[in-house]
């Protein structure tokens, strides 16, 4: 987990590892594969769920996960499966033919979400991941992360450590005065 | 893959209403010009019956070449609408990470980005193909001169399209793009003009305007020297606009 207050870097680092920005020094490897040197191998290990989603108002929701199935080149027999497992797991079965543009909050986190796990990557990242949600709909996600967490690796901002404690087994606390980052294991971070 | 993201782009256009729009004011304009120019064209075809006048003019001359200009007007007007959808539109709305995330080449985001958008201006370019044929319900027309013209059109469209996209590649405020892409149109049309004004010198910078090689195609001309122009043109935007975004990390950056 990155934690830290506005402003002291934590998305930077998330776009670095996601290679949306290039490091001025320092290599980025993803399953031992650099993401600078090889962007599209690199890629196909990583999900993203960005602070701004990253959604197309204009499409239903399964319309939205089904291009981005296509994008992320998830092989033809395999991305409906894909689509229909993803969209039962997030609860999102239900609200499956609805408009991205008219969901609320809650919800377009969780097609955020569905949108960064549809192709099963082993390094998962989530910039600010419950901002917006109340209480019941973050207890929901925490447990959604949790299932996850037992086949990927997750990288997670956030800049309160109350809700995402549950999830993280190594902590790097973010300071802005200095710029400068701690690594704590679980046990010192909720102490 | 190239074909997925051309069917996103086209149907997104459509599925937000925009496309609905832009086709209305095709329709509208398009349309009101054409009948301006077969009244035009009755009216005068009248007076030439009563001998009032002795000029000899056919159909495709008299209304499908002007029209086919002002077609041309039109069309350097919305495609930079079009072509701020394609990148810069989606950089201010973040749905361009759906891309940047995805292990697709930039070659293959921005092929797939200008196929749905060419599509998008040939599904606009349908009312004029649909007026010949109220025309052909009762008079001859020059086909070939008709489809000649159509033809150069559409080698414009590609060309301004793909312009576009370059300048769509960089810029990070639509309404920004939109006026950069506009005025490269008016630099690419008076480059002509200037040519004219150095002589037999300044034959050259004429070559480089938009609308010089457009004249021989709409004049029912086929000249290799006009395709090779528009090609050129169009691969030469389309693959600095790969360049761009295959760099969108270093200019990230530094934002």
């Amino acid at each position: 987990m990155l934690l830290g207050p506005n402003g002291s870097g934590k998305t930077t680092t998330l776009n670095l590892i996601a290679g949306l920005i290039r490091p001025h020094q320092g290599e980025i490897f993803i399953q031992g594969i650099n993401i600078h040197q090889n962007p599209l191998l690199a890629k196909r290990h990583l999900g993203f769920l960005p602070e701004h989603l990253p959604l197309y108002p204009e499409l239903t929701v399964k319309e939205y996960l089904q291009l981005i199935s296509k994008i992320r080149i998830i092989p033809k027999p395999n991305s409906h499966e894909a689509v229909d497992e993803i969209l039962e797991a997030l609860a999102l079965k239900e609200i499956q033919h609805h408009l991205i543009g008219i969901l609320s909050k809650g919800l377009k986190q969780r097609v955020g979400l569905a949108q960064a796990m549809l192709h099963n990557p082993s390094v998962l990242l989530l910039d600010e991941p419950t901002t917006g949600l109340d209480k019941n709909q973050t207890e929901r996600f925490v447990e959604k992360l949790l299932e996850y967490k037992k086949k990927a690796a997750i990288i997670l901002s956030t800049h309160h450590d109350s809700e995402m404690g549950a999830l993280c087994d190594r902590v790097i606390q973010f300071t802005s005065k200095h710029k400068e980052s701690k690594c704590y294991d679980l046990d010192h971070c909720t102490t | 893959m190239i074909w997925t993201i051309a069917q996103h782009e086209f149907s997104k256009l459509f599925k937000s209403g925009r496309l609905w729009k832009l086709l209305a004011l095709s329709q509208f304009v398009l349309g009101f010009i054409f009948f301006w120019l077969v009244e035009d064209f009755i009216f005068k075809s009248q007076q030439s019956m009563m001998g009032s006048s002795t000029e000899v003019f056919g159909i495709t001359e008299k209304i499908f070449h002007p029209l086919f200009a002002w077609t041309t007007l039109f069309f350097l007007l919305i495609t930079p609408l079009l072509a701020t959808q394609s990148l810069t539109q989606e950089r201010k709305s973040h749905t361009l990470e759906n891309y940047l995330l995805s292990p697709l080449s930039a070659k293959t985001i921005i092929l797939g980005k200008f196929l749905g958008l060419f599509l998008t201006q040939l599904f606009l370019l349908l009312p004029l193909v649909i007026m010949p044929c109220l025309i052909l319900i009762r008079d001859p027309l020059d086909i070939g001169h008709f489809l000649t013209g159509l033809l150069g059109i559409i080698l414009l469209l590609g060309t301004t399209l793909s312009l576009g996209m370059f300048v769509s590649s960089f810029a990070k405020e639509p309404l920004i793009a939109g006026l950069t892409i506009f005025v490269m149109f008016i630099v690419l049309c008076i480059l002509e003009g200037m040519g004219q004004i150095f002589g037999h010198n300044g034959e050259w910078v004429a070559e480089f305007a938009l609308l010089y090689h457009c004249k021989n195609f709409l004049s029912g001309l086929i000249n290799t020297k006009d395709i090779v122009y528009y090609v050129a043109m169009s691969g030469f935007f389309l693959y600095f606009s790969m360049r761009r975004l295959s760099k969108e990390a270093d200019y990230r950056k530094r934002a």
